[in-house]
């Protein structure tokens, strides 16, 4: 695939207010009725598929990276993780046993077990929302730009981040 | 940034809390700090102060970052927001102490009602015998006379012929007309305690200000109406005026400070007694093993004092010797805690943030609470042990306590009531969960604006002098909460000891006046230590008073405004001119936002351990720091290293100094 076609997540921590908005617009987006004051009383109840922890004074979203190499679909036992066309690892929750290896495979420890499901979950870029041209739930919710969403070119382009590629990094947004 | 805080650093630098805290980890129990862990990243939006949830276009937030959204719905910017929300803040503080000074008024009424406090047809029969004798009075009397007549005189209402219940019938209704009165006038509370130069200032800062529609002035007319007025302000589509906004809390913060808080103090003070010097103890080792060992925990008198009482019945006493304790032991905690210990000498278990800690000692049988401050997780820590949560007050409902409403014209009844309830628990107390920490302190407490008075011999020129000789530098009035964001208690005593350093004086109520007992700084000795600088060492080694002075409750801050208000009469100026400097080292409660808005409204600077939420409006944040010195002559400081608050302080109080020039 090329690799200006792969859409991803960049995330800004120094921005990050930690107000849990992505969170909340995450579960929601994975809801039933897509209305956040429904989903609350859904069971079972939607869980969000990204956090947002504290590390010292600074907060950090962690979701998945649908990483280039993804060690989550060498792993899987079942076969139930693919890829899309824009480059989204997905979940097929059909084929999925709940076996959770590929938590152990990941690096960033992303896959979350839905006990009431008995799957695992974790982050799918909003394909629904994508369809539409829609950003990502979270994404949307961000009000402070901690969370922007494009290709990989466009938010290197805009975010100033143009070293990143080469691994080293400084904030110029 | 948000804070956060590792579990392995200090939650208190008092030891009883941090061996309880041990033990609550021990158990697997869920406390404060681990409750606020939880919340943790908290919102940012909040903590800038920059949510409005007012109306139901609603909820909207600005971005802090400057990007959109910049304003809400209706179009209201970050100032307004933060300034609405600072406002609503600072009158349900008002709303608390107001309340609580209403509840007293009250209960001042109640104690001289002829018919003893009942006015149905069965109250009057249970009180007439059958030879139509008063065979039971009102449970309340007046206990102080003296002080009756003090302030009826200062209220100009003529005391010379009439009884005593006719003066507290006057007095009492021109309290509540204070509270209720619609006319235009300042209050008469205020009018007859504030000294003169400070009431012209007052006068005159709504000039000062060049708001439109502030020319009459920010002296409050009625304690609601100014509290109704913050929420009428507030509503979608009426004031949106950072400065407007600010200089209505002004106005609802002295209703609080010289209405509802200086009215709960000194009706208490008629009713209860006016304190005096005495010495007492604090700290978690004031509870004791053998004993059926009650706390009285929240804010107010009326019940708590009945409470005492009732632990003195012999019938009662008996009672719990016959279930194998000693006898009964009542502890306080909170600013309950803190009246019982100022009048009665009753020992405090601690402050604000030491009421889990306390039932995880697993011996107390009973927590009777009232009002303000009062975790409901204690029911949670409760429901680990055999304490019983008892909850009293019609408008503080505790779900899983055990609620016994209080009724002043049944106190004597609904206080042994709980007693023996808590007596009865006794039996169910697991001895081998008990583990009281062996940690409690002295101190010398008491000090009312009488006592200062009577202990430098009749005035407070001598307090005057010192300070004009530099032996004194100038007064801090030490005030407020526990917040579990900073370690217990560390920036209430940090605070204290760089400031008695300095040579100034302390005057404490609240929880820091808690802290301070604990940490021994009410003992007259403390002055040979250290963390007190010559000239204060001096000082109260002359009076024999503590380098610090207890003065009370939260409600008795206004202790130290009358305190201010009588030495501004003596330096035959307005308060604001006074070396004297107010701080919550570690405010937690809308009550905090009120006080330090209502030193600041009376002319004392006041510094602020935390910030409160404010910082989403730059304009707000000016004005609170800067502007309001053109106003009212005194501003807040908002520093949350208390070394470099200490420097603040005392570069202030100094400034002072050189403008009285002295």
């Amino acid at each position: 695939m090329s690799e200006g076609s792969r859409l991803t997540i960049f995330i800004n921590p120094s921005r990050c207010i930690g107000c849990h908005h992505c969170e909340i617009a995450c579960a929601v987006e994975h809801s039933k009725s897509g209305s956040i004051l429904s989903a609350i009383t859904e069971d079972p109840i939607p869980l969000p598929r990204i956090r947002i922890i504290s590390v010292g004074t600074q907060n950090l979203p962690v979701h998945c990276y649908h990483c280039e190499e993804a060690l989550c679909m060498e792993a899987c036992l079942a076969g139930a993780l693919f890829r899309d066309r824009d480059g989204a690892v997905l979940v097929d929750s059909n084929e999925c046993t709940g076996c959770m290896a590929c938590a152990t495979a990941c690096p960033f420890g992303i896959p979350e077990f839905d006990v009431l499901r008995g799957v695992m979950v974790k982050c799918d870029l909003c394909p629904d929302r994508r369809a539409e041209g829609k950003l990502p739930a979270c994404v949307e919710a961000c009000k402070t730009g901690a969370l922007q969403f494009g290709s990989i070119e466009e938010l290197l382009t805009s975010t100033g981040w143009s070293r990143a590629r080469d691994g080293v990094g400084d904030e110029r947004a | 940034m948000v804070w956060a805080m590792s579990g392995r650093e200090k939650i208190s630098m008092d030891k009883a809390t941090e061996e309880m805290f041990r033990r609550a980890r021990e158990l697997r129990i869920e406390t404060v700090w681990d409750r606020l862990e939880k919340q943790q990243p908290q919102c940012g939006y909040g903590l800038l102060g920059l949510c409005c949830q007012n109306c139901m276009m609603g909820p909207c937030r600005i971005n802090p970052f400057g990007g959109e959204p910049k304003k809400g719905v209706c179009g209201a910017t970050a100032d307004t927001i933060v300034a609405r929300n600072f406002l609503r803040m600072v009158a349900a503080g008002a709303a608390a102490h107001s309340d609580h000074g209403r509840h007293v008024a009250l209960t001042l009424l109640l104690a001289v009602k002829e018919n003893g406090g009942t006015d149905s047809p069965e109250g009057r029969k249970m009180f007439l015998g059958a030879d139509g004798l008063v065979v039971q009075s009102s449970p309340y009397q007046i206990r102080d006379t003296k002080k009756l007549k003090a302030i009826a005189q200062r209220l100009g209402i003529p005391t010379e012929g009439k009884s005593e219940a006719e003066i507290a019938r006057a007095v009492a209704k021109i309290a509540l007309e204070d509270f209720g009165k619609q006319d235009s006038n300042p209050l008469r509370f205020l009018r007859a305690y504030l000294n003169t130069k400070t009431l012209e200032h007052l006068e005159k800062a709504g000039l000062l200000a060049k708001v439109p529609g502030w020319e009459a002035g920010v002296l409050p007319r009625g304690i609601d109406r100014e509290i109704t007025e913050a929420l009428h302000r507030t509503h979608v589509g009426t004031d949106h005026d950072p400065m407007s906004l600010i200089l209505h809390s002004i106005r609802t913060s002295l209703a609080d400070a010289w209405g509802g808080s200086l009215i709960a103090t000194e009706l208490q003070d008629v009713l209860f007694g006016t304190p005096e010097i005495t010495r007492t103890e604090a700290n978690l080792g004031t509870l004791r093993e053998e004993y059926v060992n009650i706390i009285v925990h929240g804010h107010e008198p009326v019940l708590s004092e009945k409470i005492v009482e009732a632990a003195g019945d012999p019938e009662l006493i008996e009672l719990a010797e016959k279930y194998g304790a000693k006898g009964i032991n009542i502890v306080g905690m909170c600013c309950t805690g803190l009246e019982v210990l100022m009048r009665r000498g009753i020992p405090i278990a601690g402050n604000f943030l030491q009421q889990e800690a306390a039932i995880i000692t697993g011996a107390v049988e009973a927590m009777v609470v009232d009002v303000q401050c009062i975790m409901p997780g204690t029911v949670d820590v409760a429901r680990c042990f055999h304490t019983l949560v008892i909850d009293t007050s019609p408008i503080a409902t505790f779900p899983g306590a055990i609620h016994v409403k209080f009724n002043p014209e049944k106190a004597d009844e609904i206080a042994r009531k709980i007693v023996r309830m808590a007596v009865e628990n006794f039996r169910n107390r697991s001895a081998h969960r008990v583990r009281i920490p062996k940690v409690k302190q002295a101190g010398i407490v008491g000090f009312s604006v009488e006592t200062l008075i009577e202990r430098f011999g009749g005035s407070l020129e001598p307090l005057k002098e010192a300070i004009v000789e530099g032996k004194l530098r100038g007064i801090t009035a030490m005030v407020g909460c526990n917040n579990p964001k900073v370690a217990h208690d560390m920036n209430h005593i940090t605070l204290a000891n760089e400031l008695m350093k300095r040579d100034i004086l302390l005057l404490g109520t609240g929880c820091w006046a808690t802290a301070a007992i604990k940490h021994g700084i009410f003992l007259p000795e403390y002055a040979d230590t250290d963390n007190v600088g010559p000239g204060l060492r001096k000082f109260v080694k002359e009076w024999n008073i503590p380098p610090a002075l207890l003065m009370g409750s939260c409600v008795d801050s206004t202790r130290i405004l009358v305190t201010a208000s009588r030495l501004a009469e003596d330096f035959d100026v307005p308060i604001a001119s006074l070396p004297i400097v107010a701080s919550a080292p570690e405010p937690m409660a809308e009550k905090s936002l009120s006080i330090g808005m209502y030193f600041v409204s009376s002319g004392i600077t006041t510094h602020l351990g935390l910030t409160p939420p404010v910082l989403g409006g730059r304009e707000v944040v000016k004005i609170l720091t800067q502007k309001l010195q053109e106003i009212v002559r005194a501003s807040f400081i908002i520093e949350s290293d208390m070394r470099k608050a200490a420097r603040a302080i005392t570069d202030h109080i100094d400034r002072k100094r050189n403008e009285l020039g002295i």
